[in-house]
């Protein structure tokens, strides 16, 4: 069980003139550590579809009042790999976890939702799990869903002392309607990504996050040393980042929630932190986070 | 300290559920029961009406919006269906544009089923509570379409309805109504039955009440509260015998249960304790210093509750 008092904001530092809140970044910097991944792309088609009535009438009904249409031959080519069935993927690539690894807070993120509507991927991913943590979902953000899933969580672990986080990041490829072939919302294939993440900072803030307009006051806490992850809708212009003088690896479009988080574990970096950043176009909004990986044991 | 400062709803018109049992595959009997006993006589509705529409009906009767717009850093939709809109759209892309809050962080918090909605307000506060500029506001959006058959009913348990909330959380302890406890557990092995079949239902419902009455229980532990503290509460409106068997196990008189709307709302997804709170304030149902609970259960399946201070 999840049980809490309601959140305080911190006072302000003795001797301080300004208001009540959390210490700037600048004078804890702390950094989330990512400590363990695992990573599930399923390829190709799946098993031959045998039309479920039930199914596609939900379907019809639910698209007829937004004048979508269901398209069943996309469906039926599709892998139709249930959003549970990704996200125990990438969970099997994480690993085992005893009940001292648990997280203590798990949040799923996606940006194309799971097309089989009578689960949670939430509710079963913790049954996977050893211990009890707070398991929930965010979505309907594009490519900026995990970026505000992981800020959340540290907030999440901030407010209750916890240590141990769990970002799930899953890419549905089955839609029961027909899905854009280009641009940010296009889905090419299935994929998950599961990163175990551990905050050490106590109460303090977490450095080397941000999201808003690409604005130069975004970039304060930019650290132009790190590892770069560029992901797809950065590929697409609209947005400069600050100047960077670290590696740099650039996302291709196709996988909007996860193209990013899987390509972090490439970028991983024992001497130097790890930026992922990504910018939606529609939204003229700018996501970064800033991660350690010098620890990272990718399966 | 996490507060909600204002709350608005919007009902649409109400419809005799009799006029969905061919829908609802209710028999003559069923039918009785739902109005006799659940209190299910009517449901709002507006079948024409997008889920984008419901909710920004609610957001722009929210008067203390205008003006403030700049405040928001959130805006949060709890939602109780997995994917309700047909992938890329969304709600709340437009519902930010409408308001002129297009510079916030906007995302559907989801998973706790018709529990998200406690979630969501935990959540905005949490981050509210991080963010530097103390007097940030986060608008929290929830309702829901009953469009498809699937989604126009709970068997034997409700009938869903359309009535959407809109409201706005401050971490300023001013605000009108203060948090003051959050419980909520998820019970996973419902996770792959959010539509339940016969046995799951047996077993939901099994744990309905002690499920409710655990959180209930350590929501008012948080808060320091006890039962008997407590003037109001806010239910989900699912129907009114199940209070009556909560309200037996708890010790609670069944009259401080706000049941007063389920007759003409139907059970409204995450957005049931909200809508309860406009309309009991906007009764006199609440006085200053007054503790009260709000409470909802989401099918996958969890229960939630949340004491308040007015």
């Amino acid at each position: 069980m999840f049980r809490a008092t309601a959140p305080v904001r911190p006072p302000a530092p003795a001797g301080a003139d300004g208001p009540s809140g959390p210490a700037t970044a600048t004078a804890t910097a702390v950094l989330p550590r990512l400590v363990r991944a695992g990573v599930h792309t399923p390829p190709g088609p799946g098993a031959p579809y045998e039309p479920e009535g039930a199914r596609e009438d939900f379907y019809r009904e639910l698209g007829a009042l937004y004048g979508a249409a269901f398209d069943r031959g996309q469906f039926a080519d599709s892998g139709r790999r249930t959003s549970v069935e990704l996200a125990y993927g990438a969970l099997d690539a994480l690993g085992p976890l005893t009940a001292e690894e648990c997280p203590e807070v798990v949040v799923v993120a996606y940006a194309a939702p799971d097309f089989d509507h009578s689960e949670l991927v939430a509710s079963c991913v913790k049954r996977r799990l050893p211990g009890e943590p707070l398991s929930f979902a965010l979505s309907d953000q594009g490519v900026l869903a995990p970026f505000s899933a992981l800020r959340v969580a540290v907030e999440y672990a901030r407010r209750c002392g916890w240590s141990r986080l769990l970002l799930l990041v899953v890419d549905q490829g089955t839609q029961p309607f027909p899905l854009p072939a280009t641009g940010p919302a296009a889905v090419h294939g299935d994929a998950a990504v599961a990163l175990l993440i551990h905050w050490d900072g106590g109460d303090a803030a977490p450095a080397g996050m941000a999201q808003g307009r690409p604005e130069p006051a975004l970039f304060a806490d930019w650290d132009g040393s790190a590892a770069l992850v560029a992901g797809s809708g950065l590929s697409e212009g609209g947005a400069e980042l600050p100047a960077h003088d670290g590696p740099l690896i650039r996302v291709a479009a196709g996988q909007p929630a996860t193209g990013g988080w899987a390509a972090l574990l490439a970028a991983a970096d024992r001497d130097r932190p790890v930026v992922v950043a990504d910018y939606d176009r529609e939204r003229d909004f700018l996501a970064y986070c800033t991660l350690d990986t010098g620890e990272l044991g990718v399966r | 300290m996490t507060s909600i400062t204002a709350v608005s709803s919007c009902l649409p018109d109400t419809i005799p559920i009799a006029r969905f049992q061919k829908e609802l595959q209710l028999t003559d009997v069923q039918l009785r029961r739902y109005q006799r006993f659940y209190g299910l006589a009517e449901v709002c509705r507006d079948p024409a009406a997008t889920e984008t529409e419901l909710l920004l009906r609610a957001a722009t009767k929210l008067v203390e919006l205008r003006g403030q717009e700049q405040r928001v850093k959130y805006v949060l939709q709890a939602r109780t269906m997995p994917a309700p809109l047909p992938y890329p759209m969304t709600s709340l892309r437009p519902l930010q544009v409408e308001l002129g809050l297009e510079h916030a962080a906007g995302f559907v918090v989801s998973h706790h089923a018709c529990a998200s909605g406690l979630l969501a307000l935990d959540l905005a506060g949490t981050l509210l509570a991080a963010d530097p500029d103390p007097d940030a506001l986060a608008l929290v959006l929830a309702g829901e379409k009953a469009a498809t058959a699937q989604t126009q009913s709970i068997p034997d348990v409700t009938v869903m309805g359309e009535g959407t909330v809109a409201f706005l959380v401050s971490a300023d302890r001013t605000g009108s109504d203060r948090m003051l406890g959050y419980a909520t557990r998820t019970h996973t092995q419902f996770g792959d039955e959010f539509i339940m079949g016969d046995a799951a239902a047996k077993e939901f419902q099994d744990l309905y009440g002690p499920g409710l009455c655990e959180v209930i229980g350590a929501a008012l532990e948080e808060a320091r509260c006890g039962l008997d503290e407590l003037a109001l509460v806010l239910p989900h409106n699912v129907n009114r015998l199940s209070w009556i068997g909560v309200c037996k196990t708890l010790g609670l008189p069944l009259d401080k249960v706000f049941l007063d709307l389920i007759g003409e709302t139907g059970h409204c997804f995450c957005a049931d304790p909200f809508i309860n709170l406009q309309k009991a304030t906007e009764l006199g149902r609440l006085r200053p210093g007054d503790r009260y609970l709000m409470t909802s259960v989401g099918l996958g399946a969890t229960f939630a509750a949340m004491v308040f201070e007015h």
